[in-house]
């Protein structure tokens, strides 16, 4: 040991054996994997140099006292050497044992100084067992799957095919690891070939001698011009220097082309870890799959080879387990009982093409569509609006997996979004293609490094920035006197009108920390607006003005300033000066934040005199005659459009306004309240809301601001039909209005009908009972809300029962069984919250499969991933009563007795969000 | 200041420590030559917004990104515009080229460990902790700077 010790000091040589074992070991497995594919008609040449590989490496670590190596690569290379000479023929059974002991051999490397602490025991017995068979020739292939279940201590049985040990590595890490030996479970294994930090190895790049040459002359090239440069300026020679500096553009010009391609990387290194990943899988899945790659000569930046690696595995892992069907399927399909994917690198336009396809049972976008609408995406109509295309395209939204029922293999942890995020990170594309029955077909673009990005240059507070183009979607600009039409201001916040949409307006000096200098909108000079999107949020970036787009060097930044937000990094602009380079990601966030910041801050000094933890909610104020204000909830707000009051037909009593090639019927609310009316004006503004039954406007002359009021409103003083109560804001009484009371008292005929359509589904239909009510249990803490919720139900004919928290509503729900079908929380609330109740709701083991909806006032990203995190069925903002009736009758449909004990939709939303 | 290599007495070259000596506000201060990599006039920089007051911004340093520090704001010194006579040291420090933005360089100074005396814990003014030690010469006092101690005070 402590002679080991002695060798172990000698870093140098321990650094060239994993290097070079690393050589080694990188084409082994494909060569394996060869091996086994001949069989029987054995390729001695082949397995010959497997053999030689494996000797080098046993000799190098007996030599440097490496005894754990030592002995594993001993028992490998016996029976490589019993195949060599034809005793041993390589089935599958005994090629993945080798291949799982080269797995181990390489993460023994990966962390050389503890291999010899290792217990590798479990291989060298296996291993053993076939070297036996060889020289017992009589015994078959049976008796070593039968040992090794012995042998193997783990639950895992190395031998057969279709073991559990693949499906759950792969459960647990989806990334690439179906290569890391189940066996090493104990020590945590670093994935082999795809960590970048461990391996020493890593961090170098081969590359080719010519290359090397290329540069050498280059750099001499490089040293001439500069001699003739110094002495052209010595001279002051104008034509020599002319021609130095000719000379010196395209030396560097060429320098720098050269210089790339030292990064540049074969697609071979990522691709050539998927043959072992298709051949596991199918095996594990029992399916028959051909991989087939084409182009993997293809180079590539390093850092984009780095980092293809897990996205493309998920993508054919996802072919694998949801695109390929199975032999017999596929036969009554009328298809070849073995599928094929296929992995295909070509160049195209400057950029990387990576495809895979596969011709498996491709995507439903019908599936996906009701997906859609179900998880309250988007609307039934907008889902049917569709094109087939852009409903596969949903696959890539967060929520959303193609598998009907989460697997080991897919559909965990991992999603479509995540693949597409990572690609997107790298300045690539994702695309789908999907035929139903026929295929499917994934293409990637990425750039050919990552080292340059496209960029719009722009200008604000006297300094350049520069924005990736990737967060671009358009440049507006607003020119001089168009600003007072085109930029609402609302409250503190300004919207830019856009094509129909409110887009809201960030002035970047401002979110760069600066003060204004000058207020563009003031002096009304012309607007420049720069449209970025992050995820799903889009913004417009108020900028002084805008360059040209260049192709900018990302630099990395120091450690004082790497930390500071709203910046990706830096670069060097053409003229030498140094640009910061915008991260619109962080910028949106910081805007959100300091939203938030600034209603806290308002709300401060408004609710001093109420209690401290109240709900609030954001209105919308408005006024019809001057007078009189009303307030509407922001979150029933479909838009808001401005008009002019002769667009406004009259028909049959009606008034309506035509627009987008419909009718919008409108409210007035001096015909439907106790309201004074409006005064005379040419400049309308309709307030567009969904009524369930379709969109109706209410028309203002006015509209006042938005503001965050506390949830204590008196519901009984002022209460009419279409008024749900009142509350004092700056001395001014202020109604708040029911729109859809105020629909259904307008337009009773109309709204009624779909009411009472509706209302139809609200029974839970038990075989050979007659329909029962359906009860929902809601908790809520503010008596507003609950009074306003239980009525909406009340009115939808479901039974209510109402409780103040979240503690009560347990207790009552623990009691017994009271026949309550549906849970509706809020999420804060004292004592116990909406979370709290959930996540107790469903680890009960009888109440576990009641719904649970989840609503509240709040409802960003980060919410909703809460609520699905602690089992919540479906999540809404609280007032939205047409999304809340429609979700709550959706839950009450899944829980109808058939589908009851079916995995529950959120088992599927909480794998793919968490 | 009259710091002079002249100035310095003079030993065996062995034993010497080479220093570059320069004023920030009113104090002298010096920094072995071993930390800096070049000293340059180059003090247009690019501000960076939401950094620390630390940071006065970034620098093209041939085609590499430096971050060039305060040393004002790091000494809690008021702060100063640059003059004709400031200058840029570029440190290198964990392997990051760094820039000081100082008042003046004035020389460089030749000194042996011995001449270094532990810093008290404030030195005119100014916490202790930034220095490594104080140097006594003739008339002037000169604090050693503690470079690491130096750039990592937020």
């Amino acid at each position: 040991m402590t002679e080991n010790l002695a060798c172990l000091e000698d870093d140098e040589l321990i650094q060239e054996f994993a290097v070079e074992a690393n050589e080694h070991l990188a084409d082994i497995e494909s060569q394996l994997l060869s091996i086994e594919a001949a069989g029987a008609n054995i390729d001695s040449h082949l397995v010959n140099q497997v053999f030689r590989a494996i000797h080098s490496i046993k000799g190098a670590a007996s030599f440097l006292g490496l005894a754990t190596i030592n002995k594993l690569a001993h028992a490998m290379e016996n029976v490589l050497n019993h195949i060599r000479t034809r005793e041993l023929i390589p089935t599958s059974t005994r090629v993945n044992v080798l291949l799982k002991s080269a797995d181990m051999l390489q993460s023994l490397i990966h962390r050389i100084a503890e291999s010899n602490e290792q217990d590798v025991s479990e291989f060298l017995i296996v291993l053993d067992q076939i070297n036996d068979e060889a020289s017992g020739s009589a015994s078959d292939e049976a008796t070593i799957s039968d040992a090794m279940t012995v042998t193997a201590t783990s639950p895992v049985t190395t031998a057969s095919p279709d073991s559990t040990a693949f499906s759950e590595t792969a459960a647990v890490e989806p990334v690439a690891q179906v290569s890391a030996p189940p066996l090493l479970a104990p020590t945590k294994p670093a994935a082999s070939t795809n960590s970048n930090s461990s391996a020493p190895a890593d961090a170098n790049i081969r590359v080719a001698v010519s290359v090397v040459e290329q540069l050498m002359n280059l750099a001499g090239e490089l040293v001439l011009s500069r001699n003739q440069l110094l002495q052209a300026v010595s001279r002051g020679d104008r034509q020599a220097l002319n021609n130095a500096a000719g000379g010196l553009d395209q030396v560097t010009s060429e320098l720098q082309e050269a210089i790339m391609r030292t990064r540049m990387q074969p697609v071979r290194t990522v691709f050539g870890r998927f043959p072992r990943v298709v051949r596991d899988l199918s095996a594990s899945l029992g399916k028959h799959v051909e991989l087939i790659v084409v182009g993997d000569d293809v180079e590539v930046d390093k850092t984009i080879i780095e980092a293809i690696g897990d996205p493309l595995t998920h993508l054919i892992r996802n072919s694998i387990d949801h695109g390929i069907e199975t032999p017999t399927v596929r036969e009554a399909a009328d298809k070849s009982r073995s599928g094929k994917v296929r992995l295909h690198a070509y160049h195209q336009a400057g950029k990387v093409r990576i495809d895979v396809e596969d011709d498996g049972a491709g995507i439903n976008p019908d599936k996906l569509r009701q997906k859609a609408v179900s998880m309250g995406l988007m609307s039934t109509e907008r889902a049917q609006q569709l094109s087939d295309r852009d409903a596969i395209r949903l696959i890539f939204h967060p929520g959303l997996s193609t598998a009907a029922a989460v697997t080991d293999v897919s559909g965990r942890g991992v999603g479509m979004d995540v693949v597409k995020t990572n690609i997107e990170k790298l300045g690539g594309t994702v695309d789908v293609e999907s035929v139903l029955g026929r295929g499917t077909s994934i293409r990637i673009t990425l750039p050919l490094t990552l080292a340059i990005i496209p960029s719009l240059i722009v200008h604000s507070r006297n300094q350049r920035f520069a924005i990736p183009q990737l967060n671009i979607v358009e440049l507006v600009r607003v020119r001089p006197g168009e600003a007072s039409r085109r930029i609402v201001q609302i409250h503190q916040s300004q919207v830019l009108r856009l094509r129909n949409t409110l887009l809201p307006l960030i002035r970047l000096d401002n979110a760069l920390g600066c003060s204004p200098t000058t207020d563009p909108l003031k002096n009304d000079a012309g607007i420049n607006i720069i449209v970025v999107e992050s995820g799903t949020m889009r913004y417009g970036l108020i900028v002084d003005s805008v360059h040209d787009s260049e192709e900018i060097v990302v630099k990395p930044l120091g450690r004082h300033v790497k930390e500071c937000s709203c910046l990706a990094g830096a670069t060097i602009l053409g003229d030498g000066c140094v640009a910061l380079i915008l991260d619109i990601d962080d910028i949106i966030r910081g805007v959100d934040l300091r939203g938030d910041l600034e209603k806290d801050l308002g709300a401060k000094d408004e609710s001093a005199s109420t209690a401290p933890k109240q709900e609030r909610i954001n209105v919308l104020l408005f006024t019809n005659d001057p007078a009189e204000m009303f307030a509407v909830p922001m979150t029933l707000i479909c838009r808001i459009e401005r008009i002019q009051a002769d667009q406004i037909d009259s028909l049959g009593g009606q008034e309506i306004l035509q627009y987008c090639g419909g009718t919008l019927p409108l409210l007035t609310l001096e015909s439907t309240l106790k309201a004074r009316p409006r005064p005379k004006t040419d400049n309308l503004y309709v307030v567009v809301f969904n009524t369930g039954a379709g969109e109706a406007g209410l028309i203002t002359p006015h509209l006042e601001d938005i503001q965050e009021v506390p949830v204590a409103f008196d519901t009984v003083t002022l209460r009419e039909p279409g008024v749900t109560g009142s509350f004092v804001l700056a001395k001014k009484t202020v109604r708040l209005l029911d729109l859809f009371e105020l629909a259904q008292a307008a337009y009773p005929e109309r709204y009624k009908r779909s009411m009472a359509s509706a209302g139809g589904t609200n029974h839970i239909e038990t075989p050979g009972q007659r329909p029962v009510r359906a009860t929902v249990l809601l908790a809520e803490d503010s008596a507003f809300f609950q009074r306003q919720v239980a009525a909406f139900l009340e009115s939808e004919g479901f039974q209510v029962k109402a409780f103040n928290d979240g503690q009560q509503a347990w207790d009552y729900l623990q009691e017994d069984e009271h026949g309550i079908n549906l849970v509706v929380t809020d999420i804060e609330m004292p004592f116990m919250t909406g979370l709290q109740l959930c996540s107790k709701i469903k680890s009960h083991p009888q109440l576990k499969c009641l719904p649970v909806l989840a609503m509240s006032t709040l409802a960003g990203d980060d919410d909703i991933r809460r609520g699905y995190d602690a089992g919540v069925d479906d999540y809404q903002v609280k007032m939205d009563r047409e999304q809340l009736l429609s979700s709550v009758r959706r839950l009450l449909e899944t829980i109808s007795p058939a589908h009851s004990t079916n995995s529950r939709p959120s088992e599927k939303h909480r794998e793919v969000l968490s | 200041m009259t710091v002079t290599l002249e100035s310095a007495p003079r030993r065996p070259a062995g034993g010497y420590m080479q220093m570059v000596a320069f004023n920030v506000g009113p104090m002298h201060l010096a920094l072995s030559i071993q930390h800096i990599q070049e000293i340059n006039r180059n003090l247009d920089v690019v501000p960076v917004p939401h950094a620390a007051p630390t940071v006065r911004g970034l620098l093209n340093l041939r085609g590499k990104i430096v971050s060039v520090m305060d040393l004002h704001a790091i000494l809690k010194m008021p702060p100063q515009p640059p003059t004709r006579e400031s200058r840029n040291i570029i440190v290198s420090s964990q392997g990051e080229a760094i820039g000081l933005c100082v008042d003046r360089v004035l020389d460089t100074l030749s000194v042996t460990a011995d001449q270094i005396e532990p810093p008290p814990s404030n030195v005119q003014g100014i916490d202790g902790g930034f220095f490594e030690g104080v140097l006594s010469l003739e008339e002037d006092v000169i604090a050693v700077i503690d470079l690491e101690q130096l750039l990592t005070t937020p």
